[in-house]
């Protein structure tokens, strides 16, 4: 895939988290840029400035919750076909399915090692990045 | 006597015996000596008078007097010295030339003692069949003397039966029943004995009356019958209905103990016919309806239904039907001012002509209403509580998730680092996996005091709240100071709870507020607001931003020390974190 580095953006309240995820796709060599928004407010007024091919969404945060926001995402035509990938401390079934529900792509849980990020960001970036095509 | 008399006189079928005054067999003939056994073995008639009786000749005469057309009743005298009864009629015959008075005695029927041959006579075959009856039997003449009866007549009067002869007169064998004690409760000579004998007396003399039931011997019932025959005389019958009587007392006393549970019942009970005509009611209905049972029996349905409205379908009649005859229905009606929940239960019963009546039953079951709805209530609490306890958590599993996880990932990386020579980083990674321990430590520690609150417990007692957030207040006051923010109490309502932890938690509350707010944002300000006493709503409200972690602690511990008291959390969003919206509180009432 050529052309203009690809956007994600972080939604997770955890700042430790996403430097994990920063680290993990430094670590992975993926070209993607990656913007973090710490809760659900400030993703909506990013993603309302500047349009992101992906977006990772926790689920527990302060205020509006990730599966909250993602069902406004879903609502709004600037995101409604953007890929969203879940990344929560949760694997309770019951918020996987209402995940795919509300319009998640995929669901992971979050790694606990450092191998584990960076399984996760050579997957993501080797599906999103390398092979799906965006509509 | 010429040939053609004596030829007539032997070779009659019936017993004739020429008498002389003294009831002396003068002279007989050949049925009478079978009948009275002279025959045989070349018997013949003692000189004694052959009439049982005090004075013979005086009866002779009377009866001679009354006229030949006439039968009257005699005891004779048989050869083996017995007595048997019968009619005979009584002719007096032309004075022999001795001047002495004769009768011949012309017997037409046996009446008792049939013991004294088949042979004899047709009345003694009548007599011994109606001996075979169980039935009392007995014939008295116009002048209620004894005629004639049956053994079993004779016999019912037990230790008065020998009073029970031919010629005794009707008065006479019931006070011989008085003195053997076969009217119980009855002694002779008193008052009662009297008004007995003038009743058995009319009851004899009304022929046709539809005779009486009397108790006769311990425990035996008869039914007395009069009967007039066309002679004049009275048949009267004696039946024993004992076995009759015994039943029908049986059910006489299952229809009381019927009667009786259908009146000890806490259920209302009404019978009513096709017609919608009330054929029965117990007190418990007449006294719902403020009526009685006498005055509800024949009145018109629909005019002293119990909730005509509602009971409408009960009493359509046309709507029961062989396969369905059972129909329910649960009303709920205002009585005293409080709401009564009943369940009527109706019941048809068929006939021929389809439902001949229904009998319908209802029941109070107001307290097992409430009881449902405390079920329900206390059902809605528990489901309330389980998600608020799922919610808990999940938040405690995914607080404890974060610093555990963060731990093993700074460590990884410390390792990662040394491994690489980098060292430049180690200070903050250590600095990290330092903060997740501390991190932990609290999330610990406030389980561990969290779990103890639940034994701190007691009996809830009258909080001012007011009181409790003034206190919590200025605990607060230079937190408040510091970042600006403005909280205002308007009158709050007393409820019961534990006031050290209703303190904490408006501590809570308000430090929540002042701590968890955005930087970007207008300072935080709370707003608590209750009215009225017990039963009144508490609204808290608030626009800062506030940990729902800490509101669910604050929750669960006020909750626990606020017993009979609910409590919700509304966040504007479902999640884990909550900012601005409000809070309730809401009293038990």
């Amino acid at each position: 895939m050529g052309g203009s580095a690809r956007k994600l953006i972080v939604v997770d309240d955890d700042p430790v988290d996403v430097r994990f995820v920063m680290r993990a796709f430094s670590d992975a060599g993926s070209p993607i840029e990656i913007t973090h928004a710490a809760d659900a407010e400030a993703a909506s007024d990013r993603l309302d400035a500047e349009a992101f091919d992906y977006i990772l969404l926790d689920i527990n945060m302060p205020g509006v919750s990730g599966m909250e926001l993602l069902k406004r995402l879903r609502g709004q035509p600037r995101t409604a076909v953007t890929p969203v990938i879940m990344l929560s401390s949760s694997s309770n079934t019951a918020d996987v399915s209402r995940a795919y529900e509300n319009g998640a792509n995929a669901y992971a849980v979050k790694p606990s090692t450092l191998s584990g990020y960076r399984e996760f960001a050579e997957g993501f970036t080797r599906f999103w990045v390398d092979v799906a095509v965006a509509p | 006597m010429t040939g053609f008399a004596a030829a007539l006189y032997e070779n009659l079928p019936f017993p004739v015996l020429i008498v002389d005054a003294g009831a002396c067999v003068v002279s007989h003939n050949e049925a009478a000596a079978r009948a009275f056994g002279w025959n045989r073995d070349g018997r013949r008639p003692d000189a004694a008078a052959v009439i049982d009786g005090a004075n013979p000749a005086t009866l002779l005469a009377r009866h001679a007097a009354e006229g030949r057309e006439n039968a009257h009743a005699f005891a004779f005298r048989h050869e083996n010295g017995s007595l048997f009864e019968a009619t005979a009629h009584v002719i007096p015959l032309p004075d022999e030339a001795d001047g002495a008075a004769r009768y011949a005695l012309l017997l037409r029927s046996l009446l008792s003692g049939g013991s004294h041959g088949e042979q004899v006579l047709l009345g003694q075959r009548i007599a011994a069949a109606l001996d075979t009856m169980t039935e009392g039997f007995a014939i008295f003449d116009p002048a209620e003397r004894l005629v004639m009866f049956n053994r079993s007549y004779k016999e019912r009067c037990a230790g008065a039966r020998d009073a029970v002869r031919v010629g005794a007169t009707m008065e006479s064998i019931v006070r011989a029943n008085i003195r053997a004690g076969m009217y119980p409760g009855i002694e002779e000579g008193t008052p009662g004995a009297e008004a007995l004998v003038r009743e058995r007396l009319e009851k004899h003399r009304d022929a046709g009356g539809g005779g009486a039931v009397f108790e006769f011997g311990k425990g035996r019932w008869i039914r007395g019958e009069s009967h007039v025959a066309e002679t004049g005389d009275i048949v009267a019958m004696r039946i024993d209905i004992s076995e009759l009587k015994r039943t029908e007392a049986a059910l006489e006393e299952k229809r009381r103990e019927y009667l009786s549970l259908l009146q000890i019942l806490p259920d209302m009970i009404l019978r009513f016919d096709r017609n919608l005509t009330v054929r029965f009611a117990n007190d418990k209905y007449a006294a719902h309806m403020g009526s009685t049972t006498d005055a509800l029996i024949g009145r018109y349905l629909p005019e002293v239904a119990c909730a005509p409205e509602q009971t409408a379908v009960l009493m359509d009649i046309a709507a029961y039907t062989r396969d369905a005859p059972v129909k329910t229905l649960e009303i709920c009606i205002d009585h005293e001012g409080q709401p009564m929940w009943m369940l009527w239960t109706a019941v048809a019963i068929f006939d021929g002509d389809g439902v001949s009546e229904v009998v319908s039953v209802g029941r109070d079951i107001t307290e097992a209403k409430r009881q449902q709805q405390r079920v329900e209530a206390q059902t809605n609490e528990l489901r309330r509580k389980n998600e608020a306890l799922d919610q808990f958590t999940a938040t405690v599993s995914h607080d404890l998730k974060a610093p555990l996880r963060h731990l093993s990932m700074f460590a990884e990386m410390i390792s990662e680092d040394v491994h690489r020579g980098e060292f430049a980083e180690l200070p903050a990674y250590a600095d990290h996996v330092r903060k997740s321990s501390a991190r932990m430590r609290r999330i610990i520690d406030s389980l561990l005091e969290f779990s103890q609150i639940a034994y701190r417990i007691a009996a809830p007692k009258p909080v001012s709240l007011s009181g409790v957030v003034g206190d919590a207040l200025a605990l607060l006051e230079g937190h408040v100071e510091e970042t600006g923010g403005r909280v205002e109490v308007e009158p709050l309502p007393e409820i019961m709870g534990d006031p050290e932890l209703l303190k904490r938690l408006a501590q809570n509350l308000i430090g929540n507020a002042l701590k968890y707010r955005r930087p970007d944002k207008a300072p935080p300000s709370a707003f608590m607001q209750g009215s009225g006493p017990m039963g009144s709503t508490l609204s808290w409200r608030t626009t800062g931003s506030a940990s729902i972690r800490s509101m669910s602690d604050a929750f669960s511990k006020f909750s626990r020390g606020f017993t009979a008291t609910r409590l919700s959390i509304r966040a504007p969003a479902s999640g884990s974190h909550w900012r601005g919206g409000s809070s309730r509180v809401t009293t038990a009432s």
